[in-house]
């Protein structure tokens, strides 16, 4: 796998082929084409992200991208971070094993996060319900039928109380939510939750995803229009910049985009122009690169390709440290090592869900080989339902066996340096500067949503996959070969009436057991910070320690800012 | 309105739509009304925000308590027909609102920005008791410029950043606006296109942006031209010779945010305005006969060729032609012989 | 124009309103069936997320669609689906069938088929499968 010489002494004109580039093309030519002539073509050799792949990668290709060992890769934890964002990686300091998790009401959801930290879960991330993600109280009349769904209810602090019961909250490595279109308010009850234990800021650490540019092109929570949304998210960052600088509480996502359809490489440039957008509104806000970027992760994606998600966190690294240390003058490790959370996917299918388990396994040890920091893993039963407690707890075992078993973390970054994975971390990193030219050319993160840029490449991709699939061109086990009736499991996301009872009894009580005068003068001041455009996390934590809802402080957001309209491209 | 009555106005449409049984009929009753409803016609390159503007524009005049109907069209595919029409997404302010009624269309393969029935609709919506109808068309640039034929005030809508100088200039946009509007005034480099727009229009036009009185005499340079332009011609037949007429319409160029009420508020009142010049100065009822005898010439068209045309989607060629087709490929005809002979045949 | 065409060219396309009810923000597959739907010649309106189900109804009689197809994939389904049903019978509009799509369990689908959902397509169907019910399906003598 490793390269005898450095190449770079070799660098031969494109037209005139090298030794290497003319051996391979005899083989080509006397080997394998006559054995490829006998056999049909199983299907297109053709990744997602449209990339052909040859039969075989040799040093010639290396020659052809002008591979340079010191100027693209590097050693692990120093510039540009090709090959690991910290010095020993899985060998030193094995990735997070991380539980995405949440149904029902708080009490039946603090009994599932007990079990998860049982068999060993090291970071929770609250997965909440879609009343709550999108600012509406449990008994709005927009949560008819959602509340307890798709996640837990999270009316007010008391329902933060309860689901943390008997969980001390520096107990796990990290705690956190996703919270994308209320990233100030998650934060501020998770830091009010920690004063409630007696916990202080600095001994436990909280991660948010608070992405809420990616919500309007593909995951769909979206309250505000953008350009506010997106200021009260970097509100959040620069609260901990002040106030708690270990926190992780922006995570930018390219996970949802590439799901939508827009492929990884496209989808990691638009997550990163998302990023950008939120790095300059907290440069604008007078705090300085090497203090925000250490707070921001990246999410992310690649679950169709092995070998490409591996090559994509690679030139993800790549690019954050050069943009980091090029664009923006960064000049600490923590500011140009890129972070990242995956969630291990796979081609999950609805027919016979336990084949989900190995598809997950291969999505996620792609991660792994990739160098991803936090790690979690989809249930199996993940796509047709909220994961059963053998399911969750399946994927837990799978992520300890891949930090355990078969020294997959025992050396660091072990395909680097494979023609293979350089050939197509280099062609990776190519797509994403071309998306990241393009974005520009439109003006950036911003113009992205309201041109209906992302929403088109999104679509595009989508029917492209779609086809693939229908045509064979990508294969799929039990769908397009050896094709299955789906089995949509009793249990998908019932939700529960008996929760959604307790919650709208908590929520009934806390409304009228709270200090009205507090909550009203509180909320008094949400509005007016967010009127004269200071940082909101100071007044929304106020609100939050006076038990306000989440729905009562959206709202005056939704008064002040207005609502989202949603673009036409479909 | 009832949600019965939303039903049959909606079943109305379809019929004329779908020219199903009774589509003669019911036009029949239409065009005898006496109320033809004000048509203002929304177009622009896409992206501009139309779909957007339109849902404030409906609101705001929603308020008064009148009837308002949106006719928004989208263009179909022309491989299948088919479309996806998204312009309810935009709606937000003009949602659940009573009196007003919102219909998607598809183009149905004609060009030229309009269905190839949206006259006919907009005088099934008189019948309805509809006084004003907002037209969105497909925003596909230079094939909008029908809907001026329609519509008794063209609002022409364009954003900063759709590419230098201004598209709508190249698409033939420029020629058709009564009104013009840069959306989306808060982004940078709104006031340069707004600029680009009023020296455009400023090539065409004497005098400010709405109603202008004509100069007295040894005022000012009016001399007649000898004989204008065909284009100049059109803008003059439309908002007034400043050399004859007592009166001329110069358009505005307004700034607007669609989520900003007061702009709002005055491109309403800038479309009244000129609807209402345009009627105290009879260009509404010229307009009308111009529209009318379209639409009488396009109807003619129609019956006199519909033994001949196909079937769409169909490679076969209709019984009369067959022969006629043979002939002229064969090299024993010309097209201009068959055309008479078949003409004649029909008794025409 | 009114004028009668010759041989009766098949103008009258099959129009359906894809709908998201509810709070569930994904609608990759609705965009993907839309898609397919208009590749098949029909008329695709969308209303956009977070639709009450008295605005769908209401915008799926201005629009005088012949179905709703309602994605959905929070598991609302139960209460929303029905719902639906209910208000367009209300309003006189019964000949507008509802189909839906998504993340539904198999164990539900016999109640909301005899509540009056036409049908329930899982995630992951063949675009052509549903085309293939719409065309069997619509009444095409409708207006």
């Amino acid at each position: 796998m490793n390269i005898a010489k450095s190449p770079r002494s070799i660098s031969p004109a494109p037209d005139e082929p090298s030794t290497a580039g003319r051996q391979h093309d005899r083989w080509v030519r006397e080997v394998y084409a006559p054995a490829a002539e006998e056999k049909a073509p199983r299907k297109p050799f053709v990744v997602d992200v449209g990339i052909p792949i040859k039969p075989l990668y040799t040093p010639a290709n290396l020659e052809r991208i002008g591979f340079d060992y010191e100027r693209d890769l590097g050693f692990p934890g120093e510039y540009p971070f090709t090959r690991g964002d910290r010095p020993g990686m899985n060998r030193l300091d094995p990735f997070v094993v991380s539980a995405y998790s949440g149904f029902g009401d708080a009490e039946a959801c603090n009994r599932r996060f007990r079990k998860l930290i049982e068999v060993g879960t090291e970071q929770i991330l609250v997965a909440l319900d879609l009343p709550t993600q999108c600012g509406y109280d449990s008994d709005h009349e927009m949560s008819t039928a959602e509340v307890g769904n798709v996640g837990v209810a999270i009316d007010s602090l008391a329902d933060m109380e309860l689901l943390f019961n008997g969980i001390p909250v520096d107990s796990l490595k990290r705690i956190g939510t996703l919270g994308n279109s209320i990233g100030p308010i998650v934060l501020a009850l998770y830091a009010a939750l920690g004063e409630k234990q007696g916990v202080p800021w600095q001994r436990y650490t909280v991660n948010l995803q608070n992405d809420p540019l990616k919500e309007y092109i593909a995951r769909g929570t979206q309250i505000l229009p953008p350009a506010p949304a997106a200021k009260l998210a970097t509100d959040a960052v620069a609260w901990c910049v002040d106030n708690a600088p270990g926190w992780s509480p922006m995570t930018v996502c390219v996970n949802h985009i590439n799901a939508g359809g827009a492929g990884s490489s496209m989808g990691t440039a638009i997550a990163f122009a998302n990023a950008r957008h939120y790095i300059e509104l907290l440069l604008a806000a007078g705090y300085t690169i090497d203090q925000v970027a250490p707070l921001l992760h990246m999410f992310p994606d690649e679950r169709h390709d092995f070998f490409v998600s591996i090559a994509n966190l690679r030139a993800l690294r790549r690019i954050w440290a050069r943009t980091m240390k090029e664009t923006y003058g960064a000049t600490t490790r923590e500011a140009m090592a890129c972070r990242t959370t995956v969630y291990g996917h796979g081609q999950e299918a609805l027919a016979e869900p336990l084949n989900n388990i190995a598809r997950t396994a291969f999505g996620t040890l792609a991660y792994v080989l990739g160098g991803a920091s936090y790690v979690y893993l989809a249930g199996y039963d993940e796509a047709v339902s909220t994961p059963n407690e053998e399911s969750a707890k399946v994927a837990l075992r799978t992520l300890q066996i891949i930090a355990n078993e078969h020294g997959f973390g025992d050396t660091i970054d072990p395909l680097g340096g494979s023609y293979y994975i350089e050939t197509l971390t280099s062609e990776v990193e190519r797509q994403i500067r071309e998306g990241l030219a393009q974005i520009e050319a439109i003006g950036g993160a911003l113009p992205v949503i309201a041109t209906g840029f992302g929403r088109r490449v999104m679509t595009e991709g989508a029917v492209r996959r779609q086809r693939a699939i229908d045509s064979g061109a990508r294969p799929w086990v039990t769908v397009n070969m050896w094709p299955q009736k789906p089995n949509v499991s009793n249990t998908a996301f019932r939700g529960d009436a008996q929760a959604t009872e307790r919650q709208l009894a908590r929520l009934a009580r806390v409304k009228s057991e709270r200090d009205h005068a507090r909550v009203a003068a509180t909320l008094a001041e949400v509005d007016r910070a967010s009127a004269e455009g200071r940082n909101v996390v100071p007044s929304v934590l106020e609100a939050v320690r006076a038990y306000a809802t989440v729905g009562e402080i959206v709202d005056i957001w939704r008064n002040r800012f207005g609502s989202f309209a949603p673009a036409t491209d479909f | 309105m009832e949600p019965g009555e939303i039903r049959r106005i909606a079943r109305a449409i379809s019929t004329v739509e779908n020219q199903s049984a009774g589509c003669e009929a019911l036009l029949e009753q239409a065009y005898r009304q006496t109320h033809w409803p004000n048509v203002i016609g929304i177009t622009g390159p896409p992206g501009a925000g139309k779909s957007t503007l339109v849902d404030a524009l409906v609101a705001h005049w929603a308020r008064s308590g009148e009837r308002i109907a949106v006719l928004a069209i989208d263009p179909s595919s022309p491989y299948s027909g088919g479309a996806v029409l998204g312009d309810r997404v935009r709606r937000s302010r003009s949602s659940g609102l009573d009196n007003v009624y919102f219909r998607s269309l598809s183009s149905r393969g004609h060009v030229g920005g309009l269905s190839d029935t949206a006259t006919d609709l907009v005088a099934v919506l008189g019948l309805f008791g509809f006084r004003r109808v907002i037209v969105e068309t497909v925003g596909a640039g230079q094939s909008d410029v029908e809907v001026h034929e329609t519509a008794d005030c063209t609002v022409v809508v364009t954003v900063p950043g759709l590419g230098d100088g201004i598209q709508a200039a190249k698409a033939g946009l420029m020629e058709i606006g009564d009104v013009f509007v840069v959306n989306k005034a808060d982004l940078p480099g709104a006031e340069d296109t707004a600029r680009t727009v009023e020296r455009a229009l400023a090539a065409a036009y004497t005098g400010s942006p709405g109603v202008n009185a004509r100069p007295k005499h040894g005022q000012g340079s009016a001399e007649p031209a000898a004989s204008p332009s065909p284009g100049l011609a059109a803008l003059q037949l439309r908002h007034g010779d400043a050399t004859r007429d007592d009166t001329t319409w110069v358009p505005p160029v307004l700034r607007t945010v669609a989520s900003e009420n007061a702009e709002i508020a005055m491109l309403a009142d800038v479309v009244d305005r000129f609807i209402g010049w345009s009627d105290g100065a009879g260009r509404l009822a010229m307009r009308a006969r111009e529209r009318a005898y379209g639409q009488i010439v396009r109807a003619l068209a129609t019956l006199l060729l519909a033994p001949y045309v196909r079937v769409p989607g169909s490679n076969a060629i209709p019984a009369p032609v067959e022969q006629w087709v043979k002939d002229v490929a064969g090299g024993r005809a010309s097209p201009a012989e068959a055309a008479r002979a078949l003409l004649d045949r029909s008794g025409a | 124009m009114s004028v009668p065409a010759p041989a009766a060219p098949q103008r009258r396309k099959i129009r359906i309103l894809m709908a998201k009810v509810g709070l569930d923000g994904h609608d990759v597959g609705a965009r993907v069936v839309a898609r397919g739907l208009l590749d098949a010649g029909m008329e695709v309106i969308y209303t956009g997320l977070r639709r009450k189900p008295d605005d769908v109804v209401r915008a799926a009689i201005e629009e005088d669609v012949d179905w709703i197809g309602v994605s959905i994939l929070s598991g609302a389904h139960r209460v929303l689906l029905p719902k639906l049903r209910r208000l367009l019978d209300a309003q006189g509009a019964e000949d507008i069938g509802i189909i839906a799509g998504g993340v539904i369990p198999q164990e539900d689908i016999p109640e909301l088929t005899a509540q009056g959902v036409s049908r329930v397509f899982l995630s992951g169907t063949p675009v052509a499968e549903i085309v293939d019910f719409l065309f069997r399906e619509t009444r095409h003598d409708r207006v």
